[in-house]
């Protein structure tokens, strides 16, 4: 298979005052061409900064400390400003949370979709912005184009989004919760049109979530993260259908089910995410976990091979 | 979006009234030849000292000049000393504030300390003495108002551009692997130049003041050239007989320098969303 992504025991800290907030610790995940890997985990989790530091993207306050990320062969947090320029937008392409505030609200949505192709030297033609509107199903870009992100719906924001996103045709879409902010009837719209996308494109993606629900048929690997570690890692369906690592489990029982009419209230994890300041020793899951052993709170668990994936936990 | 702007502008009725005012003065500087009824150079000495009557609106002065094709032409130089001023010191002003916000470190460093420095100097203290080093014609004058009055402007731009550039569209710039002049010039400078605006609109009322000061203290625009600071010098002398020649230019300043006030602040209402 081709590897066309591969990261490499990255760790990310933040520095928040004087206290140094480790926020990735020792994260390492390989992406083959086409495949499409999700990545779970609670708020706070790291996802979103792992999804960052793909492209080298993190804020000032924080610190990739430690690891490799290798595309095409070349470590892309040793770029210059120059090469990460061309692989940022061109080669691996990123949607973000929040489509209202995402794009410059001062400048047309022609011109933001123009500048992206311009800069990876794409043909930026009127035909060329209007055809990639419909392809994200925006009906009138004639007219769309000529518009402000403030007369459109955060729906419609979203996919002008995906629309620059994929504009550079890239090899790897990055998608930070893409359906975070917008409401569940758009959420569904959006995911099919990646869903198709994806198909049509023959993208690689890498989609960050924490909502388990809407993976399943999109992503075809999933990986759950937990305070700035992986706890499980393999097939998406395999892991949805039969999840090991007490964490998983937790998370998969909180999804409410549709269907069951029975009044009843909703399964939660106890406990709180931890702080990541000051974590707890051994498994850093083990105070919120039901299946606790005395071994837990001693030792850390290695991510170890066990049967069809990865796992980190003693008593799975 | 301007024209929405230009609506909400029009309803201050101060604000129109300033536009207005504007508007005619600036009609005066680019007519003046057709306005002016006499040479604002040369003058009659035998009409010196008239009041104002038919044939002289303004009177004449101690040379016989025409006080009002004098202040006519004034309004030229009134007028373009304020734009151009502005207009050097908004450039330099915008361009380091971006440049020092966005980069910060070291760079931010260097450029917010000189900023401190220039502001502890009084600056019409330090326009003076620039001015008594160079030659005092219009263009020296204009330049210097300029290259004084930046501090502030870029204060207030790097101020809006370290609040802008943590916002989201600027990661996602970033993110889309646009070069960092594009980002600074075409994503940050629309989003800060609202303040700008309403700062260089206020900034003209200064400098058409500065101008008039420096004029009156002779080391502005130089006589025979008519400016309304000089008018008011060599009316000072003469203003127990001839009331004119010092009431009318000092009007003429008062009121300029406030209707671009009113404009300014008028446009500062309109960019400011809270007041609405």
């Amino acid at each position: 298979m081709d590897k066309i992504l591969s990261i490499e025991n990255i760790s990310v800290e933040y520095t928040v005052g004087k206290k140094i907030i480790p926020a990735v610790r020792n994260v390492s995940l390989a992406l083959n061409k086409a495949d499409s890997l999700a990545i779970v985990g609670e708020s706070g989790c790291g996802k979103s900064t792992l999804g960052l530091s793909i492209l080298n993207l993190l804020p000032k306050e924080s610190r990739i400390t430690a690891g490799k990320i290798i595309f095409h062969n070349q470590d892309i947090l040793r770029l210059d400003e120059k090469e990460l320029q061309k692989i940022r937008g061109g080669k691996i392409g990123i949607v973000f949370q929040d489509p209202l505030s995402s794009l410059n609200p001062v400048i047309k949505i022609s011109e933001q979709i123009r500048e992206t192709l311009k800069t990876h030297h794409h043909d930026f033609s009127d035909e060329k912005i209007e055809k990639l509107l419909e392809t994200v199903q925006l009906s009138n870009p004639k007219i769309i184009k000529n518009y402000y992100p403030h007369q459109l719906s955060g729906g419609m924001r979203q996919r002008i989004m995906i629309a620059i996103a994929i504009a550079t045709k890239p090899e790897i879409l990055i998608a930070d919760e893409p359906t975070t902010a917008l409401d569940v009837t758009i959420q569904k719209e959006i995911l099919e049109l990646i869903k198709k996308l994806i198909k049509e494109l023959n993208l690689t993606v890498i989609f960050i979530t924490h909502n388990f629900g809407i993976i399943l048929d999109i992503c075809n690997r999933l990986a759950v993260m937990y305070a700035g570690e992986i706890v499980e890692e393999g097939g998406t369906s395999e892991i949805i259908k039969n999840p090991r690592h007490p964490y998983t489990k937790a998370l998969l029982s909180a999804i409410p089910k549709a269907g069951k009419y029975k009044l009843r209230r909703f399964n939660t994890i106890p406990g709180n995410v931890p702080d990541l300041a000051s974590l707890p020793p051994g498994c850093k899951f083990n105070p919120r976990c039901p299946k606790k052993i005395e071994k837990c709170a001693k030792e850390c668990p290695q991510l170890e091979q066990k049967e069809n994936r990865l796992l980190r936990c003693f008593n799975p | 979006m301007l024209k929405l702007y230009l609506e909400k502008l029009l309803k201050n009725k101060l604000a129109k009234i300033g536009i207005l005012i504007i508007v005619a003065l600036i009609l005066t500087a680019i007519f003046s030849p057709l306005i002016s009824t006499h040479n604002p150079i040369e003058g009659n000495i035998l009409e010196r000292l008239q009041p104002p009557s038919k044939n002289h609106f303004l009177g004449t002065d101690e040379m016989g000049r025409d006080v009002f094709s004098r202040m006519v032409y004034g309004t030229r130089i009134s007028i373009s000393i304020g734009i151009i001023a502005v207009g050097i010191s908004v450039i330099v002003g915008t361009f380091l504030g971006l440049i020092s916000g966005y980069f910060g470190g070291k760079i931010d460093t260097v450029i917010m300390r000189f900023v401190d420095i220039m502001l502890c100097f009084p600056t019409f203290f330090l326009i003076l003495m620039v001015i008594a080093f160079l030659e005092p014609n219009i263009y020296n004058v204009m330049i210097v108002i300029g290259l004084t009055s930046w501090t502030g402007l870029a204060r207030l731009v790097r101020g809006e551009t370290l609040s802008v550039k943590e916002r989201d569209f600027i990661i996602a710039a970033k993110g889309l692997g646009l070069k960092k002049r594009r980002i600074i010039f075409v994503h940050i400078l629309p989003n800060v130049i609202a303040p700008v605006i309403v700062a260089s609109i206020l900034g003209v009322g200064a400098a058409i003041l500065t101008e008039s000061g420096l004029s009156f203290l002779g080391l502005g625009v130089q006589p025979p050239t008519p400016s309304w600071g000089n008018i008011l010098t060599s009316g000072k002398d003469y203003i127990h007989i001839a009331w004119w020649l010092s009431l009318f230019p000092g009007l003429a300043i008062l009121v300029t320098v406030l209707s671009w006030n009113l404009l300014g602040e008028g446009l500062r209402d309109v960019f400011d969303p809270r007041i609405n």
